[in-house]
């Protein structure tokens, strides 16, 4: 298998591969968090690092994984990293991790993460790994910060808990809830593949 | 070297699996320190900010609890249902506060509530750890959610129940809050684990048996809002 460049990497992860817009993968994720931007960020995050970071491991080790567990073996590093990510949150940043209740140890089951082990990390060197796990993290991270922008700002009319709306906004009780992320990440991808497909002819 | 032998992968697995949990043991041996401090400093705020202390930060919080606040053993023979008891003065009054915990949606959510000797007001509630669905169920934690409960007379059924879905009920004399939206079933459940908590402290308190409504006159809280 040919090795990418570090930029067609980014521009398949970011935009013209993007593992929720294209793939969609992660989606669990996408219509559960996204109804304020502080936990959505640090969910996001959270994301980015293990998905970085396995993909680094498992293309560092994936001469000596037999084939046969080849899966099993790519869970056991994701679970470690997420793990990590959820020891980490609870020692330095105890009330994000009360906020986001049992969502980081559910990053685990995020497919984007495996998706990337399985096609990518596999087959591919360490450090072209560790990008494409990184930047897919990023172009999820993207996607799920404008949907999470809408609903936060029509939902609670703030934006990282600010108020930016004025007093008298009537907030929209169905973008807190989970069906809102259905129709507007609907219309995100909408808007996004018909950008793709504008490009394309021209 | 055949890395796809049965041996190997017996032998890999065990490995990786080995160096592996090795390595995140390490990871929680170093931050098991901080987590079990946040854990006691969240338990101390916790019943501060039930207890309505006011502080600046985690230092002092720790300092006002151990100043203040002395823990309570209920009566032998009262059912404390595994609820444990503080007691501190307040303007001085006696006040009590318990860390009760039920089952929430997705898990446990434990909380601290305090009440007046004669538990006929909640003087506020924290919640101390939860798992409910964020953004839903776990704006339970919300400083809006919490504060209906700052003052609250409890009903003549001795009773704090959920009322339909808004942005904070106001009215601190009517023995209701609002539930959260999009969160009905977390707001039904905190109700019940809240007012098994009340009964208890009521019985621990009062010598009152469990079930039974605020004594007459209790809650003559005038209407206040």
């Amino acid at each position: 298998m040919n090795t990418p460049s570090f930029k067609q990497v980014t521009i398949r992860n970011l935009w013209s591969e993007n593992q929720i817009l294209i793939q969609v993968l992660g989606i669990c994720s996408t219509l559960a968090v996204t109804n304020n931007l502080i936990n959505t960020s640090i969910m996001a995050l959270g994301v980015v690092f293990t998905t970085g970071f396995s993909n680094l491991t498992i293309s560092s080790i994936k001469t000596l994984i037999p084939r046969k567990v080849r899966m099993i073996t790519q869970v056991l590093i994701i679970a470690f990293y997420v793990i990590v990510v959820d020891l980490v949150l609870r020692a330095f940043l105890p009330s994000v991790s009360r906020a986001l209740g049992p969502y980081v140890g559910l990053i685990i089951t995020n497919c984007i993460i495996m998706g990337r082990a399985e096609a990518f990390a596999q087959n591919q060197p360490p450090l072209i790994s560790f990008w494409d796990g990184v930047t897919a993290g990023a172009g999820y991270m993207a996607v799920l910060l404008v949907v999470a922008f809408i609903r936060e700002l029509l939902g609670f009319g703030s934006l990282y808990g600010f108020r930016v709306m004025p007093q008298g906004f009537p907030t929209w009780t169905i973008m807190l809830m989970a069906p809102s992320a259905f129709f507007i990440l609907g219309i995100v991808i909408w808007i996004a593949k018909s950008a793709m497909g504008r490009k394309k002819k021209a | 070297m055949n890395t796809q032998g049965k041996i190997y992968t017996v032998v890999f697995m065990f490995l990786i699996s080995l160096v592996f949990v090795f390595a995140l043991s390490l990871v929680n041996s170093a931050l098991a320190g901080q987590v079990e401090r946040n854990g006691r400093i969240s338990q101390a705020r916790a019943i501060l900010n039930a207890m309505g202390f006011s502080y600046t930060g985690d230092a002092e919080a720790l300092t006002l609890f151990n100043s203040q606040v002395a823990p309570f053993t209920p009566p032998a023979g009262t059912a404390a249902g595994g609820d444990v008891y503080y007691r501190a003065q307040k303007n001085g009054q006696p006040i009590y506060a318990a860390i009760s915990s039920g089952p929430g949606l997705w898990g446990t959510i434990r909380f601290a509530v305090a009440v007046n000797s004669d538990v006929t007001e909640t003087l506020g509630i924290d919640i101390i750890s939860q798992n409910e669905t964020p953004g839903l169920g776990g704006r339970i934690d919300e400083a809006w959610f919490k504060a209906q409960f700052k003052g609250e007379a409890l009903n003549s059924a001795g009773r704090i129940t959920v009322g339909p879905a808004g942005t904070g009920d106001a009215n601190l004399s009517n023995g209701r809050f609002d539930a959260i939206t999009g969160a009905s079933l977390t707001s039904h459940l905190f109700d019940v684990m809240l007012n098994t908590a009340l009964a208890r402290l009521r019985t621990i308190l009062t010598g009152a048996p469990a079930g039974s409504g605020v004594p007459a006159g209790g809650n003559d809280s005038g209407g206040r809002q």
